[in-house]
């Protein structure tokens, strides 16, 4: 298991990049620590990168679900492990005209216009999921067919005592944003273009990371074992006839 | 001349003039010399390792990054994965691709033919076992953190290449004292090796293909 980085280990770190290594030294460490946690929240912005999966406690006759704040984009939902769908509120009511109340096996949800990060079912559940497990059991197919279960991309916690982004992210993303903020602040240490120097080298971390996110999808990148697929993207060319594109007075 | 972390060190400590630690000590440096071996790594895809990772019954999601590397490096992205029960490489796919497949693909037990890489965390595999899985899987990968920990490790940079870190870790630490004019000649010549390194990662095993190409210019062969 790796050593995750907690953000107060940073606090010594960046104090070295401010030249100010003691304790409260110019800037308080409470105003320090805020800023790394603010940290992650920036590049959060630029890029999705953590994915989590959680069960959602299903209730009998109940139709809408509060999700955690922390849910930033849903990339599949399973109720029993078949795939619901989601869909905007108007398509529901196409479906049914009274999505809101008809009660069977959800095949379908909708993420709007029922509240913050509500998430409405339909039809709504006849049936109570308890969540079984809050555990790692949920990556495995354990209790898949006996939960509702949500994969999605999280947004980070600022009272978590640890980064959500990977090690290799942060130290030096924390260190250009911090010293940013730290020299734009009023006080006897604010120089604005030195703020503005580490503003974009910050910046540029931020592009190096959605770079590197992106390059973690390398699925479309063509391989040996791709003959196993059946290739939807392979575009058929029909031979056409030699007088195709002849023009044809039609006077 | 492959340098390790102390011999590096040493060179920035020298380009500094501060040999005895009188502005930076060792763990200083060590931490400047580190977060330049994580952006060359990362911007250049210079580190690469292979691990051997054995199936798990009933599991449909792998957790790479925490779970399949034991010793001091991190696990970034995934370049190729091989399934020694099977004989094959298996192909990435998107989840749409698997959605197409079956809609209740997570539920489909059986031989995995196919990888959805979800992040740089997450690998998962459609069918998965759900027992009698013999072998494992090989994953070849990029790595995405190298921790130094101790003197002698040597970074997994080329050779000719190795000035990159020295120049980073000077470049860094002049600007703790605002000698961002000092620095800026430490990081044009970062920024050239490691463009030079980014070029030279993808084109490094071809070197046949360009002596073939170079062929055609022999004077023998006249004008091609």
């Amino acid at each position: 298991m790796r050593t995750q980085i907690t953000r107060s280990s940073l606090l010594p770190y960046v104090r070295t990049y401010l030249n100010a290594p003691a304790a409260n030294q110019i800037w308080t460490d409470v105003y320090l620590l805020q800023l790394i946690n603010q940290a992650e929240v920036w590049i959060f912005d630029a890029v999705k990168t953590t994915w989590s999966r959680f069960a959602l406690g299903i209730q009998l006759g109940v139709g809408t679900y509060q999700l955690d704040q922390d849910v930033q984009a849903i990339t599949r939902i399973t109720y029993r492990g078949f795939k619901v769908d989601i869909l905007s509120q108007r398509e529901l009511s196409l479906l049914s005209p009274v999505y809101r109340t008809q009660q069977t096996r959800p095949r379908w949800a909708s993420w709007q216009f029922d509240g913050t990060n509500t998430l409405r079912l339909y039809p709504v559940p006849a049936e109570n999921l308890p969540i079984l497990d809050t555990g790692t059991d949920v990556f495995t197919d354990k209790n898949l067919l006996n939960e509702c279960i949500i994969s999605a991309y999280m947004v980070p916690d600022e009272s978590d005592g640890v980064f959500s982004l990977p090690d290799y992210f942060i130290t030096r993303a924390v260190k250009h944003f911090v010293r940013w903020k730290a020299y734009a602040a009023e006080g006897n240490a604010q120089d604005l273009d030195v703020a503005q120097y580490h503003k974009s080298k910050f910046e540029s971390q931020v592009a190096m990371i959605v770079e590197a996110n992106t390059k973690v999808y390398n699925n479309k990148a063509r391989q040996l074992a791709d003959v196993a697929i059946q290739r939807p993207w392979k575009k058929f060319r029909p031979i056409l006839p030699p007088n195709f594109g002849t023009p044809v007075d039609m006077s | 001349m492959s340098l390790n972390l102390g011999q590096i060190r040493g060179r920035v400590q020298t380009n500094l003039n501060d040999a005895i630690g009188t502005f930076f000590d060792n763990a200083t440096v060590n931490q400047a010399i580190q977060d330049g071996y994580d952006e060359v790594i990362i911007d250049t895809q210079c580190a690469e390792a292979t691990a051997s990772v054995p199936f798990t019954p009933n599991t449909i999601y792998y957790d790479l990054y925490n779970g399949i590397i034991p010793s001091n490096q991190l696990f970034w992205r995934i370049c190729r994965i091989f399934n020694q029960n099977t004989n094959r490489w298996m192909p990435c796919v998107d989840s749409r691709v698997l959605d197409k497949f079956r809609f209740d693909w997570e539920a489909s037990v059986g031989t995995p033919w196919f990888g959805y890489i979800v992040n740089y965390q997450y690998l998962g595999f459609f069918p998965h076992f759900s027992s009698g899985a013999t072998k494992s899987f090989d994953v070849l990968y990029k790595i995405g953190k190298d921790n130094l920990t101790v003197d002698q490790q040597i970074p997994q940079i080329p050779n000719q290449f190795s000035r990159i870190l020295e120049s980073y870790a000077t470049a860094d630490l002049l600007e703790i004292y605002r000698e961002f004019t000092k620095a800026q000649e430490y990081w044009d010549d970062y920024g050239k090796l490691k463009q030079k390194l980014k070029d030279y990662m993808p084109s490094r095993s071809l070197p046949d293909k360009l002596w073939q190409l170079n062929d055609l210019d022999w004077p023998n062969f006249g004008s091609v």
